[in-house]
């Protein structure tokens, strides 16, 4: 056990997020555990108010401090140069030693690249910009280096002298993956990367973001709401609901044997491609029910065809079993 | 088939065998969204607006303005035309609330005297004279909201003077009559801002909603208007009225004069609203309904837009306040007998009052207080205006 | 197309440009060409699926059609009680009652349902403007609507706010259906919904459509759900239509490289369906600045020279199945599902 978590570049330990609202206390994460390796891609999956997001923003400390909080467990990252473990839910949100690892060894692209690209100066700027923060060196290597990363992420050099408003989305996003890369980082969070582009562009990327990872040998956190991109893309992946993982394991398991009822709920609703027979869908009945409603017991359970008066909505949340090596779930059914 | 594969393949089973349009879908739906209250758009103004405690001082003073200037006539201890010219000049008088450690309110009586060298009259107040302030006494007769004839006032006294904020030259009573003229201050805004809230309605929807040509003429009116110096403009305008028209029509013109330049900003930032809320989707399903242009203008984009009309209305009031000042303050506005902030500000326009009266400048207070008040209750209307784009 | 009494709505050469203005005088200095040449026909009762990424002119066609902007060319007839009716040569009045038979429903419910109404106001709108009902009768019909999509009557005096994304696009769809229309324009109706509740949404769309006999022109760029969805799908890039089949045929045998690129660059759960990705080279071009020939040659693994400079044929090159592709008949693309058992035919 030691050994393998010696191997771990990041391993979430129960991440509780809080928000404060003027409404209440949202508990946007509620309890979250992952682990990370070298050259590995995990996906989190979940629908729109899971958790996910904020799960990936609070890695980087990038949550707004005044109405958020980590209200306990720890996010142990282990650093590239000194192969330190460094609790990230600890440090200081503004300290130097997060801004250290912020684009350096941690970077993060986003759903619409327009709005973390500024639109005031040429792409080339914003990456020499990038690299020369965390490099020391001379803004002709820089420059190179950028050019280099365009290169990388398959755009035209002379896209480096280009504003970002001329650009396509997709073209938009690799610039953004060159910038996060530029650096070299061993751990890329990826939030929806794909969302806002078509589907062929999307393709595009997600073979770009395949390939890069291949050569640089970082691990990819991948956000998304799509199970398809996750199937593509991922090897292990988590299936959040309500700020809980409620399921994991390798792509193959959770895909190919789904435990959890809502999993399975999930996989039901999407239309099968080349699927001749047109079977009607069996969807999850109801919504995700208000953020700010505490719901007892298994937050699922709301939902659930196969719920269990006395349990499923009791006091105490159903717990983590591993029906088989490497493949959770958290479901009263399996326990 | 181990443990957890059958329970996997008895929960797809289960996922298949619900009946969709089922009555137990619409019941997890309402026990899912408890939480969720039904909340109308004014409702969500108000909760914000609450938050915000200048916004919300600067609302209750509005407020009270407002019933001071209402009841004007019952609140100022004198009339506005009442002269005591053995009290001309008298500086504020200082109100005492405990006698013998009692509450009594009370002011002292005034000895008069005059200064050898100046020739000025001086007041030496009398420590053992009282005079008590009585509640609701009888006074000036005057008509309540000018319809409930009525003599009471809310304070005064049965001899001698009471004067909280000193008197001017004829020993008329400048507490008095700054109540009375905020009656006009206040409403000329009102009435001002509501008619230059119809013009810039009407041209600001009716050019963001049309677009093309009607946009560009509109436009391009804005642009001229705004392009005229408006003190100038003002002062052609106002030196053109007859000097023989009776008091209440110049009220009126000069409030016409007012708003014809006041329209102008509300009609642009109406434009900009609409043009955004023409595109919205909800228009364009109700278009596809078979709507006509007018019934979207009235059902659509007016009651949109309602938010921002107050709160824009907010904050033109202290222009306009200011407008009617200057313009009287200038002697360009209104005239005696009508009294406003800007009227009694004439007063104090030379120095040599200044510094001998400084109270003359109290009115000068009033403006500044109203107008601060407006802006505070203004930019908290502002930020509460539109909670559907939190 | 033997069975003309069938077809509720025949689009011939629809043609949409937008104009590009510049400057103070407003003059033209371009064009978007939005949509060009577009014709097809639907069947009553039937589903046309529309597919396409963005930028395409899905939107755009649909909402000519529904007269939202004025055309610039073509026809399109109405099948109005029997008479074939050119939609875009109606009158103002002959329109607003046209109304009645086609409806909308929008991607994004948060956008399409007026915030400051409730759903009895959102609801009866439609009813009220056509005079239909009105006082108590008007309410019961609202009722009644609200079941119909399966929401709860009591919620009748909510705020559109009050409501998730998927009753959201509930109160839409009853709208849309208040005035009891025949042909129902689905513009990404779930797009913008979690997959959860997008698999309601469609069943219940599915169910209307049995109950209702209603016809969809159902737009999405989700090719899964438009296959789930749509009796025949047709293909759109750059403001035409490349491809228009049978979904069944056109999944398993694309005949324009167009299709076979968007069947394999989507992402699937399943793994049975997982193969080579052809990873479409570039960016869509300009609408306003559309390449000459076929407009996919600049993207096309297949093109010639052929391609680059003439504009290919609408044609029916199986029965049923429409494609304009010059090498339609000698390339053999790659389906999905059967995809390898009719290949050889």
């Amino acid at each position: 056990m030691r050994n393998e978590e010696k191997n771990n570049l990041l391993t979430i330990n129960n991440l509780k997020v809080q928000f404060h609202t003027l409404e209440g206390i949202l508990h946007a994460v509620e309890d979250v555990s992952l682990t990370m390796k070298p050259g590995r891609t995990m996906g989190l999956v979940g629908e729109s108010g899971c958790g996910k997001s904020v799960t990936a923003s609070s890695i980087l400390r990038l949550l707004p401090p005044k109405t958020c909080r980590i209200a306990g467990g720890e996010i142990l990252f282990r650093r590239r140069d000194s192969d330190e473990v460094v609790d990230l839910a600890k440090v200081d949100p503004q300290g130097e030693l997060i801004r250290s690892i912020r684009g350096r060894e941690i970077a993060m692209i986003f759903q619409e690249p327009m709005t973390s690209l500024s639109p005031v100066f040429t792409v080339g700027n914003q990456i020499i910009e990038a690299i020369m923060l965390h490099r020391q060196v001379k803004p002709e290597e820089a420059r190179e280096h950028a050019v280099e990363m365009l290169k990388a992420v398959a755009l035209r050099e002379n896209i480096i002298d280009e504003y970002p408003y001329r650009l396509s989305g997709g073209q938009r996003q690799r610039v953004m993956t060159a910038m996060a890369l530029s650096c070299n980082p061993s751990l890329l969070i990826a939030d929806e990367p794909t969302t806002a582009l078509d589907v062929t562009i999307q393709a595009q990327i997600i073979e770009l973001l395949k390939s890069l990872q291949q050569q640089l040998n970082m691990a990819i956190l991948m956000i998304t709401h799509d199970l398809g991109v996750i199937a593509e893309i991922a090897d292990e992946i988590g299936i959040m609901y309500l700020g809980r993982i409620v399921e994991s394991g390798s792509v193959e398991q959770v895909f190919e044997n789904p435990l959890h009822p809502y999993t399975i709920g999930l996989l039901k609703s999407i239309p099968k491609m080349g699927g001749q027979t047109k079977k009607r869908l069996a969807p999850i009945p109801g919504s995700v029910p208000d953020p700010l409603a505490v719901v007892q017991g298994c937050a699922f359970h709301l939902r659930c065809p196969v719920y269990k008066q006395n349990g499923c909505n009791g006091k105490d949340l159903p717990s983590v079993v591993e029906p088989e090596a490497g493949h959770f779930v958290r479901c009263l059914l399996y326990e | 088939m181990k443990q957890y594969e059958k329970t996997a393949a008895y929960i797809k089973e289960a996922y298949d065998r619900q009946n969709l349009l089922d009555e137990s879908i619409a019941h997890q739906m309402i026990k899912a969204e408890k939480n969720v209250v039904a909340t109308s758009q004014w409702r969500l103004m108000w909760r914000k607006y609450k938050r915000n405690r200048i916004a919300v001082a600067g609302g209750i003073i509005v407020l009270l303005f407002y019933l001071t200037a209402l009841f004007a006539d019952f609140i100022a201890p004198y009339g506005l035309d009442d002269r005591m010219v053995q009290y001309s000049y008298l500086p504020p008088q200082r109100i005492r609330f405990f006698a013998d450690g009692r509450f009594q309110p009370h002011v002292l009586a005034l000895k008069t005297g005059r200064d050898p060298l100046t020739l000025q009259r001086t007041y030496v107040a009398d420590p053992e004279k009282r005079i008590p302030i009585r509640f609701f006494v009888k006074g000036t007769p005057y008509k309540l909201m000018g319809i409930f004839p009525a003599s009471r006032h809310l304070f005064g006294v049965e001899e001698g003077i009471v004067s909280l904020l000193g008197t001017d030259g004829q020993g008329r009573d400048m507490f008095s009559r700054v109540i009375k003229g905020s009656q006009i201050s206040l409403t000329i805004g009102l009435v001002g801002v509501a008619l230059s809230l119809f013009i810039g309605t009407v041209l600001g929807v009716v050019s963001g909603y049309y677009g093309g040509w009607v946009d560009n003429l509109v436009q391009r009116l804005i642009e001229i208007v705004r392009s005229f110096p408006p003190i100038p403009l003002w002062m052609a305008l106002t030196a053109a009225l007859p000097r023989h028209w009776p008091p209440l029509w110049i009220y009126f013109t000069i409030t016409v004069i007012l708003s014809l330049i006041g329209w102008t900003w509300l009609a642009r930032q109406l434009r900009g609203k609409v043009l955004a809320l023409r595109e919205e989707d909800f228009v364009m399903a109700s278009r596809l309904a078979g709507t006509g242009d007018m019934w979207i203008i009235f059902k659509h984009l007016i009651p949109a837009t309602f938010s921002h009309i107050i709160v824009i209305a907010t904050l033109s009031m202290p222009s306009m306040i200011l407008a009617e000042s200057a313009l009287s303050f200038l002697g360009l506005g209104l005239r005696p007998p009508l009294t406003s902030w800007g009227v009694l500000l004439q007063q104090a326009q030379n120095t040599q009052v200044l510094l001998l009266y400084p109270w003359l400048m109290i009115p000068g207070f009033f403006v500044a207080i109203s107008i601060l008040a407006f802006n505070f209750m203004g930019d908290g209307l502002r930020d509460a205006a539109d909670p559907y784009t939190v | 197309m033997t069975d003309d009494n069938n077809i509720i709505l025949q689009v011939n050469n629809l043609i949409k440009h937008f104009p590009i203005y510049r400057g103070f005088l407003r003059r033209i200095v371009g064009k978007v060409y939005a949509v060009n040449n577009v014709s097809f026909s639907v069947k009553k009762g039937e589903t046309l699926g529309i597919v396409g990424e963005s930028g395409c002119g899905k939107t755009t066609l649909a909402r000519v059609i529904l007269r939202a902007y004025e055309p610039t060319g073509g026809e399109a007839f109405f099948n109005w009680n029997g008479v074939m009716t050119n939609i875009f040569d109606l009158k103002k009045q002959e329109l607003k009652s046209l109304r009645r038979n086609i409806q909308i429903i929008f991607q994004d419910p948060l956008s399409s349902l007026n915030p400051r109404k409730t759903v009895m106001e959102i609801i009866s709108e439609p009813l009220r403007i056509h005079k239909i009902a009105h006082g108590q009768e008007l309410k019961l019909m609202v009722c009644e609507l609200l079941e119909l999509v399966g929401l709860n009557v009591k919620h009748i005096d909510r705020y559109p706010n009050a409501f998730s994304g998927g009753q959201r696009q509930r109160i839409a769809i009853a709208r849309a259906l208040a005035l009891r229309p025949q042909i129902v324009v689905c513009d990404e109706p779930v797009s913008a919904l979690d997959v959860s509740v997008q698999a309601q949404i469609i069943n219940l769309l599915q169910d209307l459509q049995n109950k209702l006999e209603l016809t969809y022109l159902f737009i999405s760029h989700d090719l899964s759900v438009v296959e789930h969805i749509s009796k025949r799908v047709a293909v759109m890039y750059l403001g035409s239509f490349v491809e228009l089949a049978p979904s069944v045929d056109l999944y398993a045998n694309p005949r324009h490289p167009y299709t076979e690129a968007l069947l394999s660059a989507t992402p699937t759960i399943d793994p049975a369906t997982r193969r080579e990705r052809i990873i479409l080279p570039g960016e869509i071009p300009n609408p306003a600045q559309p390449p000459a020939g076929c407009k996919f040659h600049t993207r096309c693994a297949y093109a010639d020279q052929k391609c680059e400079t003439t504009v290919p044929d609408w044609e029916e090159i199986s029965p049923q199945h429409w494609v304009s592709c010059h090498r339609a008949k000698e390339l053999r693309l790659k389906g999905i599902g059967g995809a390898e058992a009719s290949g050889d035919k």
